[in-house]
Formats: structure tokens, sequence, C-alpha cells
């Protein structure tokens, strides 16, 4: 279901504000429990990702996919249950994500009843072509 | 098994300020009043799935939506029957005993394609914030990864309906960076005007 472009740029930059907000959140919790949060990786997009708007979305459908079984991935890993409402309110958000990016790139926004899920291996396998260093 | 009891007193496990980070200081502690265990809570959740899977069947059967559209929303709806169907049986293999459908009268709702799903909207958005305001209650792993699973597609249909009615972008088809919960006082509240019985 094609978007206007003022659409599409409105959509994305909401994204872009809700990944910059789980980034800061999840940083100030890592660091509350007494962690160090990582550092960013160095990223690499396939070629073209960036002139081409039908790639972006593309791109960015795989990525909010990715993030949604990541995190259904880890439901039963996570011990408290503030953690675990927390991560779910983001989970949530990405679900939201995926399936607007799938109506505007004529994808499938319901893959399935019930999100999937995948082992954190599997997500770093997918991820790591996008990963320089 | 890890039992998740979702007290206040278990709260101070972790720094006080990490959930409330998280969350913009949105994060609604549920009564553990509310729930006696996770058959409870999924009888619960299938109250509203009960609801809105007749909700898309009325809506649907009226043939108020075309195209891409109408597709979509037929999707939607097979998604509320699948709901149903999985918590029944979930209860059952825990012993317990599902609750009945409730009885539903949408009112004007099925008028014309906006109040269908706009109604619609409001029904996957509490949808939402009832799974995530009951999530803290569900003990065994197994269910709660159930739940979250149904609880991620409910905030797909959200999305998609928000965006189906041109709805503003923050606010209409996300609802900010994070899902907000309702304790299951609200969550019935809201649903109440549509319940007979």
């Amino acid at each position: 279901m094609p978007a206007s472009k003022g659409r599409e740029q409105q959509i994305a930059q909401a994204i872009q504000a809700h990944e910059e907000a789980h980034v800061g959140a999840l940083s100030s919790t890592i660091e509350d429990l007494g962690g160090k949060p990582v550092e960013s990786p160095k990223f690499k997009y396939p070629s073209g990702t960036f002139e081409d708007k039908a790639k972006f979305l593309a791109t960015a459908s795989t990525f909010e996919e990715l993030g949604v079984k990541a995190y259904h991935g880890q439901v039963t890993e996570i011990k408290t249950p503030e953690l675990l409402g927390a991560a779910a309110s983001i989970a949530g958000v990405e679900s939201r994500h995926a399936a607007v990016l799938a109506m505007m790139t004529g994808g499938e926004p319901f893959p399935a009843p019930v999100e999937g899920t995948l082992p954190m291996e599997k997500v770093l396998e997918a991820a790591t072509p996008f990963i320089k260093s | 098994m890890h039992r998740r009891v979702f007290l206040k007193g278990t709260a101070a496990a972790i720094p006080a300020t990490v959930a409330l980070q998280m969350l913009g200081g949105r994060w609604v502690f549920a009564q553990s009043a509310d729930f006696k265990n996770d058959v409870d809570v999924l009888n619960y959740a299938l109250t509203l799935e009960f609801l809105e899977s007749e909700f898309y069947k009325q809506g649907n059967g009226a043939g108020l939506l075309d195209g891409n559209e109408a597709t979509l929303v037929q999707q939607i709806g097979a998604d509320e029957n699948a709901h149903v169907v999985a918590l029944t049986d979930t209860i059952k293999q825990l012993g317990g005993k599902p609750v009945a459908a409730p009885k539903v009268d949408f009112g004007g709702a099925f008028k014309n394609r906006n109040g269908f799903l706009k109604l619609a909207h409001v029904f996957e958005n509490t949808g939402v914030q009832a799974y995530l305001g009951a999530a803290g209650f569900i003990q065994e792993p197994a269910i709660l990864q159930a739940a979250a699973g149904i609880f991620g597609v409910e905030a797909r249909h959200a999305a998609v309906i928000g965006e189906l009615l041109g709805l503003k972008v923050e606010g209409g088809v996300f609802m900010g960076s994070t899902e907000t919960p309702k304790t299951k006082d609200e969550v019935l509240k809201a649903v109440m005007p549509f319940v007979k019985g």
C-alpha cells in the first residue's frame, strides 16, 4: 500500500526517534544494574541503501523483523518483572515498526498470529553482514 | 521453574530507577489481587480475544472495506480467532476452565468504514495495554512466551489500523517509544460499554 513521500518520511523519522530512545533507555538501565553498556559497533549497509527508497525501507524492514524476533527470543531469560515489562514495552514498538514498514514495502504486516523468536546466536548471525567491526 | 511473583516487594531487588527510567515513569504496578494464577490471566486475555474476534466477524461481514484494506483486516480477524483457540487450549492444558464468550454489542460501529476501523484501533491498543499490564503476573515461562507473542501481534494490528485510518504518526500509528500498560480495572472499564452480559 503506497504511502506518500511525506508520510513515509514522518514514519521513518518517528522510528528513528524510537530507536534512539531505546538506545538511551537500555544504556542507562545497564549502568543502573552495575553493568557496562557495549560500545556501538561500526556498521556497513548494502551498496545503495541510502540512494534508493525501496532499498532503505527493505533494509529497515529486515532490521525490525529481526529486532522483534530477538526480543521475543529472550523473553524467558529475563528474571525480574520490571525488566521484563520494560523489554516488552520496547518489543511492542518494534512490532509496530515492522508492521508499518511491511505495509509500505508490500511485505507481510502479519507474518503469523504469534511473534516468532530467534536465539541470540541466530540474531547475531543475521546481523553480522551489517557489522564492520 | 522460575516463579515470577509480581508483588511490590520484589522491586527492591533492582535499583528503583531502572524500570521507571526505561518507561518514562509510566510503568503501572499491577495490583497483586488482580489475578490468582496463570489460568486467571489467560481467561482475562481470552475474554478480550473473544471480544475482538466477534468484533471482526461482524465488521468484516458488513462489507465495509475493499481491496488490500479488506485483506489486511480479514487477516487481523483470523489472528484474533487463532488467539482464542490458542488461549482456550492452553487454559484446558493447565486444567482450567475457559470462560464463555461474553455477549457483545458494538452499537453503530458498522455503519461505515471509519466507524469500524476507529473502534478496531481502540480495541487493538487496549489489547496491547492489557497484555503488557498482565505480563508480570504470569509465572510459567512457556505461557509468558506465548502471551508476549500474542501481545506483539496486537501491536502490529494497532499500528496497521492506525495507518489505514491515516492517523497521526505519533499518537495514532505509534504510541511513543515504549508501549504503555493498563491495569485490569482500566481495561475492563474500557471494554465494558460493549459487553452485554
